[in-house]
């Protein structure tokens, strides 16, 4: 019987080979992928393998564990782990560290191949790699510096799209802290471990992590992610400029452009700093202790009175401003309608984001120019408030009126109440 | 100028008889003693009905039943409109009111008895208004569409949902679909502006042709009235008076403490937190929470509903439940029963207000 | 003369009662026929409102105007067509603009940028902007929400 059985096998398994081979191409991928069944028997930890690379955007793609590692997934390793992992079929040992870039780009560099996935596909991930610093380092044979797997994980690779992704936006800094913000593995390359801190209180940080506001920018957006490294004095105006044009543009006008470059100060991060970029406050301007202008402008020197002068207009627009709102909250409070005050004092508030943008001029001209205008709108939000206000007065002055009249005409009606009892009791 | 409205006067009696109707006016008599002071509550619901009709008319001018119109139309009444904000916190101060009087004016009957015979019907008709004065509350109050009040009348009509066989189709009747929506609007008002006056014309004019009919009734027991007043112009003219009286009140509440219009109701948004209906249907709403979700093999909601209709019905029924009064003997069950309720709603509403939030 | 002095009394009160109630009246009617006249804006959210004349933009430019409580933009493409969009970034809310160079709508905020027709075509804003209805009615431009 038994005999009988394995004959019928040894004969019938070589037809059923071919008629799978013969079979259409979407077929063959539910074939028995003999690598992940074999694995999965002795891999059970959530990030082996086996197990991870069930997820992988490569497995939904119909890319094999032998196409990236070699090897023959069609002979059961069961019963030959030889011939399976024979380095004949192709079979390749895991990359080192240093090899990973090289190894994931014999794809990723190939446009005639990558096109078959998405037509528009990027295939310059190595190419700035070996840009970064990351890539220069590992040229040197520093192995301790991030390659591909670093970020995007070996078996468990996922779409920059899936918020699941290691290098999903709002994932990017926790992914880059990984190593950056471990002071005992960076230690030796002196740069600082408490960007993600930084980053974290800043209003990039605040909107991308608290807010959800994923077109904030992560650490990428600015040092770039295959190419990272940290933007050079010169072209910092540029990588900010790219969300905030406006600004950038009034700095490269103004005169602060040369005297920056003259003394190497790196542009916009020298006021805003780099990685906790925060809101400024009414101290920044000026040149008093908290204020940003201060760390070059010394009282009595070059600047400082339009810095003052600067900060004076700024300042009194906005407390105009503040003035408006209270007056309208007022005049909410007790009642009166104010959605065409608040429409008003919406392009009061638009007035003075262009106001404080045109610091960036830092020419007292334009930023009067614009707090002026600014004020003038603002005076009419003003009025509008105050004439709501008075007409709650008038309301009341017309309720008092009229309650007197019904009091006249109450004390009219009672009298001649009595007046008709007098009559009848008599 | 005298004899012009004579000559009126006697041409309109040759046709209608009207003197009959002067005479029995003005022999018709008000009894006084210390609880006088209930037969003008009427008077001054009846007062409140009439500012009403007349504010209701004038929003009417600028009002628009859309979802889309409905928020801006109301928002258009209380800033561009003149006196605008003044025309719609009266309507809504005095829609208020009116229920609160109806309320006050209700127990007072109840508990001095004056259902009883011969004025049974005078009682239906006047239960029957209350239930209309608390239709137009409801459809009143979704109108400005509000968030407030889009959800509270969600929240209201889900409740008729529990009612067996035709609870669903109450549902979908009152709501003119599935779900609140621009339809519901639509025909709440429609309810609102047509249907529920339409009802309140012809039941008040009975109510009070029956009044004016069979004149004041006096208390059990009070056999005889010591002092007594003319309806005409005694009675009349301090029935006056305390409408002066509620109208000064009434301006300085809508002065004082416009009626807010709130955020326009979004139907995509989560339900706000403190969904309330208006205070009138608060004891109600509460009750229903006390019920649990099951008793024996009944929905707890179920049950609650049933007991609200048995309540409503019993109410109705009240002057030929009482054998006792009807004999003009004292019938404290109903005395108990009355203040038991007025405790009951009083208690709860304030309960609802200041303790369960 | 005790009958005299009661009939004047009786007089002052019959005016007074006159007079209050003429003022009560008066207090009552005259908010109820201010009411019932047309106030200066006619309508709550206008259905249309007029952006502009035919004309006066020139081919390639665009223009804010008032869309009832909040800013719509106007803009007056190269191939001379109008469109119109609430102005209102849909990133944080700040007022968009035209610009001639690149043909599209910017905002300047965040360096935001929308194609002629309103979509987000890069920089940081989530949505489109919320398209408005444009119809030439004689030499006006009259804008109106889509419904």
């Amino acid at each position: 019987m038994k005999s009988i059985n394995r004959h019928f096998n040894n004969i019938y398994i070589p037809f059923l080979i071919i008629f799978l081979f013969s079979s259409t191409a979407l077929y063959s991928q539910e074939k028995r992928n003999n690598c992940i069944e074999c694995h999965s028997e002795f891999e059970e930890e959530e990030t082996s393998p086996s197990i991870e690379f069930k997820n992988d955007i490569h497995n939904s793609s119909g890319v094999l564990c032998s196409d990236c590692h070699g090897g023959d997934p069609e002979i059961d390793a069961s019963e030959d782990q030889e011939l399976a992992m024979d380095p004949k079929k192709g079979y390749k040992k895991p990359p080192k560290h240093n090899e990973v870039p090289e190894f994931c780009a014999r794809c990723h560099s190939d446009f005639e191949y990558m096109k078959k996935f998405n037509p528009n596909i990027r295939v310059d991930q190595y190419e700035n790699y070996l840009t970064s610093q990351h890539g220069k380092l590992l040229a040197t044979g520093d192995n301790k510096v991030a390659n591909c797997v670093s970020c995007h994980k070996a078996h468990g690779v996922k779409r920059k799209t899936d918020p699941a992704s290691t290098v999903f936006v709002a994932q990017i800094p926790e992914t880059c802290s990984i190593c950056h913000s471990d002071a005992e593995y960076m230690k030796g390359y002196a740069i600082p471990t408490d960007q993600l801190e930084k980053y974290k209180e800043s209003i990039h940080g605040e909107y991308l992590l608290e807010e959800g506001d994923l077109s904030a920018p992560a650490c990428n957006d600015c040092h770039g992610n295959h190419g990272a490294a940290p933007p050079g004095i010169e072209s910092v105006h540029n990588v900010c400029g790219v969300c905030h044009p406006g600004n950038s543009q009034l700095f490269l006008n103004s005169t602060h452009k040369k005297y920056f470059e003259e003394f190497d100060f790196p542009e916009c991060t020298t006021c805003h700093n780099n990685h906790l970029i925060q809101k400024l406050t009414k101290e920044s301007l000026g040149i008093g202790e908290q204020s940003v202008c201060g760390i070059c402008h010394a009282e009595g020197e070059v600047g400082s009175a339009d810095a003052v002068e600067i900060k004076n207009s700024i300042e009194n627009f906005s407390a105009l401003r503040d003035n408006c709102q209270i007056l309208s909250e007022e005049a909410e409070r007790k009642g009166m309608h104010v959605a065409e005050i608040k429409y008003q004092l919406n392009n009061v508030d638009t007035e003075l984001l262009k106001a404080r943008s045109m610091v960036h001029s830092f020419s007292l001209e334009n930023v009067k120019q614009i707090t002026g205008e600014g004020t003038k709108l603002a005076l009419d939000v003003r009025e509008m408030a105050n004439d709501a206000l008075k007409e709650y007065q008038i309301r009341r002055v017309g309720l008092v009126i009229s309650l007197f009249f019904i009091f006249i005409a109450g004390t009219a009606l009672y009298l001649k109440i009595k007046d008709i009892d007098r009559r009848r009791t008599k | 100028m005298r004899t012009y409205i004579t000559n009126i006067f006697d041409w309109l009696d040759k046709r209608y008889n009207i003197k009959v109707v002067i005479r029995f006016l003005a022999e018709k008599k008000v009894p006084i003693y210390k609880h006088t002071i209930w037969y003008y509550m009427g008077g001054i619901t009846l007062l409140f009905f009439i500012i009403q009709v007349i504010t209701g008319i004038l929003l009417l001018l600028y009002y628009r039943p859309t979802a889309e119109g409905a928020f801006e139309s109301v928002q258009f009444i209380m800033t561009q409109v003149h006196y605008g904000w003044l025309i719609r916190s009266i309507h809504s101060w005095s829609a208020n009111l009116m229920v609160l009087f109806v309320f006050i004016h209700m127990f007072s009957v109840l508990l001095l008895k004056s259902y009883r015979s011969p004025r049974e019907l005078t009682w239906v008709t006047g239960v029957l208004l209350m239930y209309i004065s608390l239709a137009f509350g409801f459809t009143g109050y979704l109108l400005p569409w509000n968030e407030l009040s889009f959800f509270a009348t969600k929240v209201g009509t889900d409740i008729a949902g529990v009612i067996p066989f035709v609870g669903e189709f109450i549902v979908r009747f009152l709501r003119g679909g599935e779900d609140v929506t621009g339809a519901t609007l639509t025909r709440l008002f429609g309810f609102h502006v047509a249907v529920l006056p339409g009802a309140v014309l012809i039941i008040l004019a009975i109510h009070l042709l029956m009044v004016q009919r069979q004149g004041m009734s006096k208390p059990v027991g009070l056999k005889e009235v010591k002092r007594e007043m003319l309806f005409f112009p005694d009675f009349f003219l301090r029935d006056f008076l305390g409408w002066l009286f509620a109208i000064g009140i009434l301006a300085i509440l809508a002065a004082v403490f416009p009626w807010e219009l709130g955020q326009k109701a979004d139907p995509f948004s989560p339900a706000p937190e403190g969904i309330k209906p208006e205070w009138y249907f608060l004891f109600m709403f509460q009750t229903l929470k006390f019920f649990p979700a099951k008793i024996l093999i009944f929905d707890g909601e179920l049950v609650a509903t049933f007991i609200f209709a048995v309540v409503g019905i019993f109410w109705i029924l009240v002057p030929f439940l009482d054998f006792k009064s009807k004999k003009e003997m004292k019938s404290p069950i109903f005395s108990i029963i009355g203040i038991f309720a007025i405790l009951y709603v009083g208690i709860i509403t304030l309960l609802s207000y200041f303790v369960f939030k | 003369m005790m009958e005299e002095k009661n009939k004047s009394r009786r007089n002052f009160i019959n005016y007074l009662l006159g007079g209050g109630f003429t003022l009560v009246a008066s207090s009552v009617i005259y908010p109820i026929v201010r009411f019932m006249l047309p106030p200066k804006s006619t309508e709550a959210e206008p259905m249309a409102v007029s952006a502009g004349k035919v004309g006066e933009m020139h081919l390639n430019s665009g223009k804010i105007f008032k869309f009832g409580r909040k800013p719509g933009l106007l803009i007056y493409t190269k191939q001379g067509e109008y469109r119109a969009f609430m102005a209102t970034c849909s990133h944080l809310d700040c007022i968009v603009q035209f610009r001639d160079d690149s043909e599209s709508i910017w905002c300047a905020c965040h360096n935001g940028y929308y194609d002629v027709n309103g979509n987000n075509v890069s920089g940081p804003p989530p949505r489109p902007l919320e398209n408005l209805d444009v119809i030439i009615k004689d030499d006006d431009i009259m804008v109106s929400k889509i419904t």
